[in-house]
């Protein structure tokens, strides 16, 4: 076989290409549906200068056109074509708002922030979510797997906005245990960036209540299906063997059950990737935490299309990449699906 | 226990308890298991013949429970009770001093641990470390099952077939030279050429190997192929125990008349084959006296009234009936 059917042929290429369909048909998807909102960011603006510096409406439009460079009355369809020419240079266009600023750059600013707190919620989400399921799993109709499955059924039926509303009255307001409005912001003004300790703390404490909301309102379903899926393999016939082989009973929890009842969680692991990028508007808005879930609200307040329609494609992206690891991942982790299947 | 058994069951009673009750599953077994012998349980489903067989290395499912009764193991230098071992204490003689393979032929190994590391951890489990002491012995034993070892050893489960997982979990457990191997229904899952396999497979084993084995089946044909004796379960009980030839030549209880009628024929037609009418007994309130009384052609006013024990009939063979005199050979 020479080597360009090898690459046509490849899982990697294969994935690749369907990556980049899914990425072109999002783009062109999200460019119309924001285009499909109520109001643009040109009538806004001009409304601002009419009110305020009493213009007319034919010079206001004059003076928002030349401001922002572009031409809302040029069809659609050329309009699409035009950005999806410099989305092929890598170009997501200006910020109509903050005028002048790259998208790129912005978003670059801001996504750190995102990947950091969603990341770190994720992770600890997840541990805490699976330790606790097969813990309970294991007592299962004791108490404390009642107390727990209660619990995890109301904080997973709770949405993430509500229960960080929820914690900024409680802890914040009525309670004063939390100096909120120090913790607004990613960073406190005036700390230096780098690996100082100083830094390092004030990054967490901004972040710590975002983390508690993502963390809170996801870590119940891990733990009710870590719980379902344990019960599930615990039932199993190589459970059964393993102990009429005589296998001690941590080989047979973690080898035998943990290993295996994870399995089906990491499908429900990557979806969450992109539901909490996405859910993380509102929350970072709740918090004033400056992420892209930030940049998303507030480009969705003013209608700035370019913003928006950046931010859309960094959650398509992290979506399908995350997609991709975890396919990959799982052919590593259970040996009966093989990435590709061709071989 | 007498001087040539390895396992000797006494009086063994074992429940589950059920919302609706306490589920009497095995009721007052006794049997000795000699030396090199093999033993089948025959019965319907829900006799308690796998509730038995679990027993034995107190793997009983769910809430199951030895209530009363002694299962003595012979070990190298003394008698031990399994009933009364701790959980850590009975670990350490499964598999090693009494293996035991299920009919779960497809679902035995655990999906995605390759072959070889379930052998290695098995050994390591109980205090066998010596990696090329275990890599040739099971080199040797997949040899003995008819498998290609190299190519098993480093498959994956789904990488075999049924009949291929079922050879390397008996081959598997031969690994560390058990006293005692419990087989249940180790051929049910396979389609009919590979049970005719695995049981040539398992007379082998027994011609070859210094073991006693425990055969638990529904399938007649397969106990009378293997089996020295054969102890028919009926109601948690057992109702009827003895050479092969003479339960299956000259059967005395009314039970295991009627499942040796029930067998097809290959000479026969459908119209031969017998049903023994009624349901199995209901074990949460199992009947008074005789538990096969009320599905009983020879029943009388006694039966109902108290259990029959085994009686010897001659030799080895003993029926739990009052009726057996009465009973003739054959038809």
């Amino acid at each position: 076989m020479n080597w360009t059917v090898k690459l046509f042929k490849s899982y990697i290429f294969r994935r690749a290409i369907r990556a980049f369909i899914t990425v072109l048909i999002v783009v062109t998807i999200t460019f119309f549906i924001v285009r499909l909102m109520p109001g643009n960011p040109i009538e806004i603006y001009i409304g601002q200068l009419m009110s305020q510096y009493g213009m007319t409406f034919q010079e206001a439009k004059n003076a928002a056109a030349a401001l922002f460079s572009l031409d809302l009355d040029a069809p659609l369809f050329s309009q699409y074509l035009d950005y999806m020419k410099n989305l092929f240079r890598g170009d997501l266009g200006r910020s109509f708002v903050s005028q002048g600023v790259k998208v790129v750059e912005l978003i670059a600013s801001y996504l750190p922030w995102t990947l950091f707190s969603v990341g770190i919620s994720i992770l600890l989400s997840f541990t805490i979510g699976i330790t606790l399921g097969i813990v309970i799993a294991y007592k299962r109709g004791g108490l404390l797997d009642q107390i727990i499955s209660s619990i995890s059924t109301v904080l997973t039926s709770i949405p993430n906005y509500l229960l960080g509303i929820i914690l900024l009255i409680l802890l914040g307001v009525q309670l004063q245990l939390i100096p909120v409005s120090s913790m607004r912001g990613t960073v406190s003004p005036g700390i230096k960036a780098g690996f100082t300790w100083e830094f390092i703390s004030d990054v967490f404490k901004h972040a710590a209540l975002p983390i508690l909301t993502y963390v809170l309102s996801t870590v119940g379903g891990w733990i009710l299906s870590m719980r379902g899926s344990t019960l599930n393999t615990l039932g199993e016939d190589f459970v059964t063997v393993a102990k009429a082989r005589g296998l001690p009973e941590r080989r047979i929890t973690f080898t035998y059950v943990g290993r295996n009842a994870i399995l089906p969680l990491f499908t429900s692991l990557t979806m969450q990737i992109g539901f909490m990028m996405g859910g993380s508007a509102l929350v970072e808005f709740i918090f004033v935490y400056k992420g892209v879930g930030w940049a998303l609200w507030s480009s969705i307040g003013q209608r700035d299309y370019p913003v928006m329609q950046g931010v859309f494609l960094i959650i398509t992206i992290a979506v399908i990449v995350a997609n991709f690891l975890a396919d990959l991942l799982y052919g590593k982790l259970d040996p009966r699906i093989k990435a590709g299947g061709t071989e | 226990m007498r001087e040539n058994s390895v396992l000797s069951v006494q009086n063994l009673h074992v429940v589950y308890s059920a919302l609706r009750g306490t589920v009497k599953a095995v009721r007052d077994v006794s049997f000795e298991l000699n030396k090199k012998e093999c033993l089948a349980f025959i019965g319907e489903s829900g006799s308690g013949k796998s509730t038995l067989g679990t027993s034995l290395i107190s793997l009983i499912p769910g809430t199951g429970r030895v209530s009363s009764g002694k299962i003595i193991y012979r070990g190298n230098s003394k008698d031990i009770d399994i009933a009364k071992l701790s959980e850590n204490e009975v670990r350490k003689i499964r598999w090693k001093e009494i293996a035991m393979v299920f009919q779960s032929a497809l679902n035995s190994f655990n999906p995605v641990l390759r072959i070889w590391n379930h052998i290695l951890e098995t050994a390591k489990a109980h205090g066998v470390n010596d990696k090329e002491f275990v890599q040739k012995k099971s080199l040797e034993l997949l040899e003995l099952v008819q498998l290609d070892p190299e190519r098993v050893l480093k498959s994956f489960p789904h990488e075999l077939s049924g009949g291929m997982k079922q050879r390397t979990l008996i081959a598997m457990s031969l690994l560390l030279d058990p006293k005692i191997l419990i087989l249940d229904e180790p051929t049910t899952a396979l389609d009919i050429l590979t049970q005719k396999n695995i049981i040539e497979l398992l007379k082998k084993i027994k011609d070859e190997l210094e073991l006693a084995m425990i055969f638990i089946s529904h399938d007649l044909s397969i106990a009378a192929e293997l089996a020295d004796r054969v102890a028919t379960m009926y109601g948690g009980k057992i109702v009827e125990i003895g050479p092969t030839d003479d339960i299956f030549y000259r059967p005395k209880h009314p039970y295991t008349k009627g499942l040796l009628k029930a067998v097809p024929k290959i000479s026969g037609g459908f119209e031969e084959l017998f049903s023994i009418p009624g349901e199995p007994p209901d074990l949460i309130n199992p009947p008074s006296g005789c538990p096969f009384h009320p599905r009983c052609g020879y029943v009388e006013e006694v039966c109902k009234k108290e259990a029959p024990q085994l009686e010897q009939v001659e030799g080895n063979h003993y029926v739990a009936c009052y009726k057996w005199r009465g009973i003739t050979d054959g038809e």
